[in-house]
């Protein structure tokens, strides 16, 4: 007995002589299935979440915006652009020189480094030139800099995630989280890993050092950085969900996640060959 | 089966992480190399490493980890990006690193100092410098507001420099240091009493009261080309300047009638005088608010020496200390909410900030001496006073928030009246 007749049998026991039709029917049962498996899979997210994992293990559940992440089994994070792809291995936060290029006669004013994202993988310049140094120069990078960038923290928000990957905004705009619109149960069952999660919490809270003078400023802003992170705990890739637009802030964001590189290594529970996962990072102002 | 399945996958895990408190940037400083075939006798790559390790750890945002805890060999360590060892300065913690190389040929100094970001091994910022080898501090100056800008992003008090009055009682003239109380010069020459210097906002000249000519007139230096002009001769007292932001004008404190000390707003270009207040009692010691739109002063129309402010265009006056009984030489703090001033209290005198609206006052420095003169740095995170609790009067320098009192001064003579310098561009 094949294994089809098997299969045929056990549906409809003593009905051999009608198995061409029995084929016929399975090959229907087959398409429907794939359309109906389609179609869920390119439904508006309203059925799916966002868990923020709070070392209070405190859950908030968020609608997840179009597009979602799927977050294992070879797939891509779509609706992505590719503009805010940043290899971990590349990030470039310093736009300097990594040779002087500029010559001072023990006055002279040269351009301000510019944190710079670059749209794909980059290698450590080998180093063009800079603009050459002086008053103008120095004056014009004053609205790049951070304190400026201060001032606008009443448009945090939606505003610092331009060119950003829409996700960030839909889920985590305002920085409210609320109960979605979609039903309970689906997000549980990540909670098995909580384990887990406390323990990339403290590795990457342990690496993050944020000095006064970037809190000073920006307050409370957040940062969202989405990491893939492989079985053995490498950060495969580190990427800006929303980047706060300050250089100081991004770049100690993404110091503390190089520090904390190597993460512990992926449970053993866990079936997929990485995990993608947000870090919220959260500035915290001294008290006054 | 299938239906709940892409449910359970959809969802995107966050972990919240929230930024520790009041941490400090590790960063290290490499040992300043010599890079020259001459040898450094003067010993000035030490020397501006220790310049550059004093200013980071002054400012209160750094941690300057020990080098010597590196196991490389510091000789032989690498200062460009290619050929640092990074590994053994990120094994120690630096998120930051500073390399230097000079080279020294007779009086000629080439300084070759770098920022790195010790964790993602990128270059902040790199610079040459050429000078003389007695501009070795100042080049480091430089370079340590480089690596603040770098990272705080905005200006150091580095650069910065303080005046301030030094002599004995008959004979003073007005000094100028760097903020660290280095490279001391003298800029009046008078053979007199010269008091109160007062900065000009674009740090180009300094107006001070001289008793030059035998009466306490008001003049102003100009730092470059040398000359000394001046500007009041009233009467009775020419004393306490204090220029406006704009640097159009100084109020001062003159005694046109019969020797009542009042406020003047003196325009510098047309010498015209607008008079600001008017009491019986004495007015003197204005300070601008940073906005041009205030004067703070000291009068004692309600008994004892209180700090005033007179709102500019209608001259109305408002009380700010009650507390202590006699509150003198206010400063207004750049960022504006603030006011310091010298305070006397049960004997002692100390430095006190106070918010402008008269709420919160803090005492800055406590049971060590007599305290007076704060000025401000132009960041607004530093004050500079005079104490004499080493025996005699001499500059200290604090942060804002009393923490890391340091006395940058020294040597003969009694040094009083600090006068913080802009920002010098």
């Amino acid at each position: 007995m094949t294994a089809q007749q098997l299969f045929a049998s056990s549906l409809f026991p003593g009905s051999h002589p009608a198995e061409p039709k029995l084929k016929w029917m399975v090959v229907l049962s087959c398409l429907a299935h794939l359309v109906a498996f389609a179609v869920i899979m390119g439904l508006p997210p309203s059925s799916s979440r966002n868990l923020y994992y709070s070392p209070t293990y405190s859950v908030d559940l968020v609608g997840l915006p179009p597009g979602g992440a799927p977050l294992a089994g070879g797939g891509k994070a779509s609706g992505k652009p590719a503009a805010a792809e940043v290899k971990k291995q590349h990030v470039k936060l310093w736009k300097g020189p990594s040779e002087i290029t500029s010559q001072v006669k023990v006055q002279a004013g040269r351009k301000h480094p510019v944190l710079e994202i670059p749209a794909k993988e980059k290698k450590i310049a080998p180093q063009q030139p800079e603009p050459e140094p002086g008053e103008s120069a120095a004056q014009g990078s004053a609205e790049e800099r951070p304190g400026a960038a201060g001032t606008q923290q009443s448009q945090q928000g939606t505003a610092a995630d331009t060119g950003e990957q829409n996700t960030g905004e839909a889920a985590t705009g305002g920085g409210v989280p609320g109960p979605g619109p979609g039903g309970g149960g689906g997000g549980a069952p990540n909670l098995r890993f909580a384990g887990y999660y406390r323990s990339l919490y403290e590795k990457i809270y342990q690496s993050w050092i944020l000095p006064d003078y970037v809190t000073e400023k920006e307050g409370s802003r957040e940062v969202i950085v989405v990491i893939k992170i492989q079985r053995d705990g490498r950060i495969l890739e580190a990427n800006f969900e929303k980047a706060s637009g300050n250089r100081q802030l991004d770049a100690s964001v993404m110091n503390a996640l190089k520090k904390a590189d190597p993460l512990p290594p992926l449970p053993d529970d866990f079936r997929e060959s990485f995990l993608e996962i947000g870090i919220r990072f959260i500035p915290q102002q001294k008290a006054p | 089966m299938l239906v709940a399945l892409p449910g359970r996958v959809l969802a995107k895990v966050y972990i919240d992480i929230f930024s520790p408190f009041a941490t400090r940037l590790p960063i290290a400083l490499s040992p300043f190399k010599n890079t020259g075939s001459q040898p450094d006798t003067g010993n000035t790559a030490a020397k501006m490493g220790a310049v550059i390790q004093q200013d980071l750890e002054l400012s209160g945002f750094f941690r300057v980890l020990d080098a010597g805890a590196v196991t490389q060999d510091p000789a032989s360590a690498g200062i460009t990006i290619n050929t640092i060892s990074w590994d053994s300065w990120t094994m120690i913690g630096a998120e930051a690193l500073v390399t230097g190389g000079i080279s020294v040929s007779g009086s000629e100094l080439v300084a070759e100092l770098r920022l790195f970001d010790a964790v993602q091994r990128q270059s902040i910022v790199g610079k040459r410098y050429f000078g003389r080898t007695e501009d070795a501090r100042l080049i480091a100056h430089k370079f340590s507001n480089e690596i603040f800008k770098s990272l705080a992003g905005e200006q150091s008090i580095f650069e910065t420099r303080i005046a301030f009055e030094k002599g004995s009682r008959g004979d003073k003239e007005i000094c100028i240091a760097d903020f660290d109380g280095s490279r001391v010069e003298t800029v009046t020459a008078m053979n007199s009493i010269c008091l109160n210097p007062a900065w000009s906002p674009d740090g180009k000249k300094i107006a001070f009261t001289s008793y030059a000519d035998g009466n306490p007139d008001l003049y102003i230096k100009d730092l470059a080309s040398e000359k000394t002009e001046r500007v009041s001769h009233k009467k009775g007292i020419n004393i306490t300047p204090a220029w406006s932001p704009d640097g159009g004008k100084i109020a001062l404190t003159l005694s046109l009638n019969n020797g009542n000390s009042e406020i003047y707003i003196l325009d510098v270009a047309t010498r015209e005088l607008e008079r600001l207040t008017d009491d019986p009692a004495n007015d003197v010691s204005p300070a601008w608010s940073p906005a041009g739109d205030a004067i703070a002063f000291v009068s004692s129309r309600t008994g004892s020496p209180q700090i005033f402010v007179a709102e500019l265009p209608g001259k109305k006056v408002r009380r700010i200390t009650f507390d202590g009984s006699y509150n003198t030489s206010p400063d207004w703090s750049p960022k504006g909410n603030k006011i310091a001033y010298a305070g006397q209290q049960g004997g002692a005198f100390n430095i006190f900030v106070i918010n402008t609206d008269g709420t919160l006052f803090q005492q800055l420095t406590h049971n060590q001496g007599k305290n007076e003169d704060p000025s401000w740095s132009p960041d607004g995170r530093f004050i500079a006073f005079s104490s004499n609790r080493s025996g005699k009067k001499e500059i200290y320098i604090m942060r804002a928030d009393g923490t890391g009192q340091k006395k940058i001064t020294g040597g003969a003579g009694e040094k009083t009246s600090p006068a913080w310098s802009p920002s010098i561009k």
